[in-house]
């Protein structure tokens, strides 16, 4: 059955649509380049390009050093609160992991870290994703074919494939982006080396990475965050598309379904450990910002006289979020649909 | 015309699930300025009036998206371009009715979020210029709270023109709603999208060309943007108003 | 009077053509237009009803070419797509004030108009309901009445019975003999007693050309003699007429099988005789069963 909806995508616009969008964000990607560890290239304030022309070995051993005496600094800082306690401890983790404090070429994988996760791939992806899952129902609906589908043997198996699809096309269509640019970053800047070194060689905000992560361990972590992210967009468009009539009534739900986390952190009325927990597990900040959260400690919140990792309380919210999606498209076939 | 166009407004707005949204985003924006000193509230104000682009982009892509996609949903293509008033009146009509439509969702967004703002200092300080709030910190802007609001208010109403045009347009060649919907708000979404990466390489300043800066002016003024750019964007504005409501007449009648 | 000149019109495809070299005089009067699915009868209607442009000929009304009529020629016609849907948040009320905008009448002229016809097709008890929530039906006749808005001179009804019951179907006869005398009316359909009784003329399309043109009488008198019905108890025979000849009905009793037949030729069986032929005949006789094609 899931053969046919993937069959079905494929015979509609949509679907060669979402093939252009996919091709060309592969196509985009070959541009996309952050600030290597050799170099040093920034803009000032009246955004005139400033540049290092140091070689590039000095350049990278003194970005390495400086991301070294950060995590020094924290692990020696005295302070008694319990976020610079956990700082301390993690500083002093981070220390005792670090092998070597040679530069090593990590260039590979710099590159690869800011080609999985860029906002603007993470945007067309979302758009992708949407515009299949939010037309899936519906356009059973427009053909008539729901009730067909509805009063057929086989109505249980054509639903849970829909679902099936939300769940499983998000991943195969991200890794196989992921793969794309493993092998196009191979040609642009050499084998992937010294993966199993320590994550905060590639990373910028290195003193607040919560665990001596090796580059691999990092990469995989986020990669997985980001597919928990496509699987919930495209189950919850899904959704939507299950609930709603037309096409732009799912859109647009969907849309704002991906804004509301975002809008619930203007609402300052609401408890203040909810707010804090929304304002790092928001799709939009994920999707935008998402360096800034992946294997990072942020703090501690309160939830009912409980101490929890911040992010940790992230992910528990994301993969939540997931299983709300799942259960809501099974409620919906069971008690919406087919009754 | 003025009943056609009244009636495609009708059409356009009174929608349950427009109308939910629209009320939902009015909440929003009311309670997302804070009391804090009057600069500090003020500049938030212009902060939260390009925050809230998002919302006013999805509200009025919705309406944009159906205008034609759902007459050719429908058939009722058909009848009306069998009317008298069925091909270049009605074209013009759907192209009013969502500028007007447009500029009421958008204005009522950022005028809550000014009364939201005002009401805190019983409307004191409305003349304190720009360059005293944080948001245009290096603008050296002698223009006033006031007058920047006006400027909005104006720029506001043109980038609805110019945004509706291009939802029209882009409803025009479509069947499905969720096609002009996406690439509509892709096409006004992408300085917002891309803002950071534009600026690291170095073209800050051409941000100032696209619609959306120029609907949400503070953005101009905060960045200094240079009158050239203006300039380009009054090209491209011109450019569009003249060839897509052609194109939008052209696809219309070529939808059988 | 009103008079259609339809000359030598051509709608091509591609390399097929949909509507073939068709020539036709339309005055006052209803027309209807009979033929399978894809013979290239709504591509005719749209064509009338300017939504596409002819590929060779053309349609003069009173003289005068509708392409240079323009607004002037559709401010004279009235058109009814088979399927149209409505809009979610109009009453009935609404929908028609809206199709009256575009038909460019004023408010007071459209408001006398839209309760006129909203009592001649039986709505005005429900005008203000959303149409949205009407049955097939009461669509339908919002439809009508939305064609009937500007009191046309050409009626252009595409299927206009499709989905309806029996009550509806004569409503609907009755209401366009009524208003038929001074406008020329084209009605498509399948529903051959839709148009046998109040049909002026009935015009036949096949593979996108004009089979023939003519009234009840002169179509019926061209089938004199080539409807017949055959009487056996055999059930091999019945198989075997079935698939020889093209079978209008068949009628079981409890020692025998009517068979009613059309044919150029007598079919040789025993019990056969030449009966009355019906419209219905005329429609089995000119179009085979699988006669449909993609235009």
């Amino acid at each position: 059955m899931i053969l046919w909806e993937v069959k079905k995508l494929f015979k509609s616009k949509i679907g060669w649509i979402c093939l252009g969008l996919f091709i060309f964000i592969c196509g985009v990607m070959f541009f996309l380049k952050p600030i290597l560890e050799t170099e040093n290239i920034y803009r000032n304030e009246k955004y005139e390009l400033i540049k290092d022309d140091r070689s590039k070995e000095i350049i990278a051993q003194e970005k390495l050093d400086q991301k070294i005496h950060q995590i020094k600094e924290m692990a020696s800082y005295s302070g008694n609160d319990d976020f610079s306690k956990t700082l301390k401890t993690i500083s002093q983790k981070k220390l005792k992991a670090i092998e070597n404090t040679k530069y090593e070429d990590v260039s590979f994988f710099k590159v690869l870290n800011h080609r999985i996760s860029h906002p603007f791939i993470n945007s067309v992806m979302i758009i992708i994703l949407v515009l299949i899952f939010s037309n899936i129902y519906t356009d059973e609906r427009i053909s008539g074919m729901n009730d067909i589908i509805l009063s057929s043997k086989n109505k249980f198996k054509v639903l849970y494939s829909k679902l099936g699809m939300a769940i499983f096309l998000p991943i195969i269509l991200y890794m196989i982006y992921v793969s794309i640019a493993f092998i196009i970053t191979i040609f642009q800047y050499g084998p992937p080396i010294h993966g199993q070194l320590e994550a905060l060689r590639i990373i910028d905000f290195a003193g607040l990475l919560k665990e001596p992560y090796t580059i691999y361990e990092y990469l995989v972590l986020k990669i997985s965050v980001m597919m928990v992210l496509l699987i919930t967009v495209s189950v919850f468009s899904s959704l939507f598309s299950f609930v709603t009539k037309t096409s732009l009534a799912a859109i647009s739900a969907s849309a704002l379904f991906i804004g509301f986390g975002k809008v619930i952190t203007l609402m300052r009325f609401l408890p203040h450990s909810f707010l804090t927990i929304m304002s790092t597990s928001n799709y939009i900040d994920i999707m935008f910002h998402m360096e800034q959260f992946i294997g990072m400690y942020l703090g501690h919140v309160h939830i009912l006289g409980i101490n929890v990792d911040r992010i940790q309380m992230c992910n528990i919210f994301l993969l939540c979020m997931l299983g709300i999606g799942i259960a809501g498209c099974i409620f919906t076939f069971k008690k919406f649909l087919t009754k | 015309m003025g009943s056609l166009i009244k009636l495609e407004l009708k059409k356009m707005l009174f929608k349950k699930r427009i109308l939910i949204i629209w009320m939902g985003i009015l909440f929003l924006s009311f309670i997302s300025i804070r009391a804090f000193s009057m600069e500090e509230t003020y500049a938030d104000l212009f902060s939260k009036s390009y925050g809230l682009v998002p919302f006013m982009g999805i509200l009025m892509f919705m309406i944009f998206s159906g205008a034609y996609t759902l007459e050719y949903n429908s058939n009722m293509s058909g009848i009306i371009k069998t009317t008298k008033n069925g091909r270049k009146s009605i074209v013009i009509a759907k192209s009013i009715a969502s500028v007007i439509g447009a500029s009421i969702l958008n204005l009522s967004i950022f005028f809550t979020l000014c009364l939201s703002a005002f009401t805190k200092f019983k409307f004191a300080g409305l003349d304190i210029p720009l360059k005293n709030l944080w948001y245009f910190g290096n603008s050296e802007s002698d223009i006033t709270v006031i007058q920047m609001i006006l400027i909005m208010t104006f720029t506001i109403v043109l980038g609805s023109f110019f945004f509706a045009q291009i939802g029209l347009f882009l409803s025009s060649i479509s069947n499905s709603a969720a096609i002009p919907f996406v690439f509509g708000g892709l096409i006004m979404g992408l300085p917002y999208i891309l803002e950071g990466f534009v600026k690291n390489m170095g073209l800050g300043k051409y941000l100032g060309a696209t619609p959306l800066w120029t609907m949400m002016s503070c953005q101009l003024i905060r960045y200094k943007i240079p009158m050239s750019m203006i300039g380009i964007f009054i090209v491209i504005f011109i450019g569009a108003m003249t060839i897509l409501p052609k194109l939008t007449y052209d696809s219309f009648m070529k939808n059988n | 009077m009103n008079i259609l000149e339809i000359k030598n019109l051509t709608k091509t495809y591609g390399n097929k053509n949909a509507n073939d070299n068709i020539t036709v005089t339309l005055e006052n009067g209803l027309y209807g237009l009979l033929g399978p699915n894809g013979a290239g009868k709504t591509t005719f209607m749209k064509q009338i009803t300017t939504l596409i442009e002819p590929s060779k000929g053309e349609i003069i009304y009173n003289g005068k070419n509708i392409k240079e009529l323009n607004e002037e020629y559709r401010a004279v016609l009235g058109y009814l797509p088979q399927e149209f849907g409505v809009y979610k948040n109009f009453s009935a009320q609404q929908f028609l004030q809206y199709v009256a905008a575009l038909k460019g009448m004023n408010k007071k002229q459209a408001k006398n108009k839209i309760k006129e016809l909203l009592e001649l097709v039986g709505l005005y008890e429900v005008r203000n309901k959303a149409v949205d929530k009407f049955s097939g039906g009461m669509k339908r006749r919002v439809g009508i009445a939305q064609a009937l808005l500007n009191d046309p001179k050409i009626l252009v009804l595409d299927e206009p019975t499709a989905g309806l019951d029996p009550q509806e179907r004569a409503r609907f006869r009755n209401l366009l003999s009524q208003i038929s005398k001074d406008k020329i009316i084209i009605l498509s359909t399948h529903i051959i007693s839709d148009i046998e009784s109040i049909a002026k003329e009935t015009i036949m399309i096949k593979d996108g050309a004009m089979l023939m043109k003519g009234n009840h009488k002169e179509i019926l008198s061209g089938m004199e003699g080539k409807v017949y019905c055959i009487k056996t108890s055999n059930e091999n025979e019945v198989m075997e007429i079935q698939n020889s000849y093209k079978v209008v009905n068949i009628q079981r009793s409890i020692d025998h099988v009517e068979l009613r037949v059309v044919s150029d030729k007598m079919p040789r069986y025993e019990n056969v005789e030449i009966i009355e032929p019906k419209f219905e005949d005329v429609y089995m006789f000119y179009f085979d069963l699988e006669n449909t094609r993609e235009v």
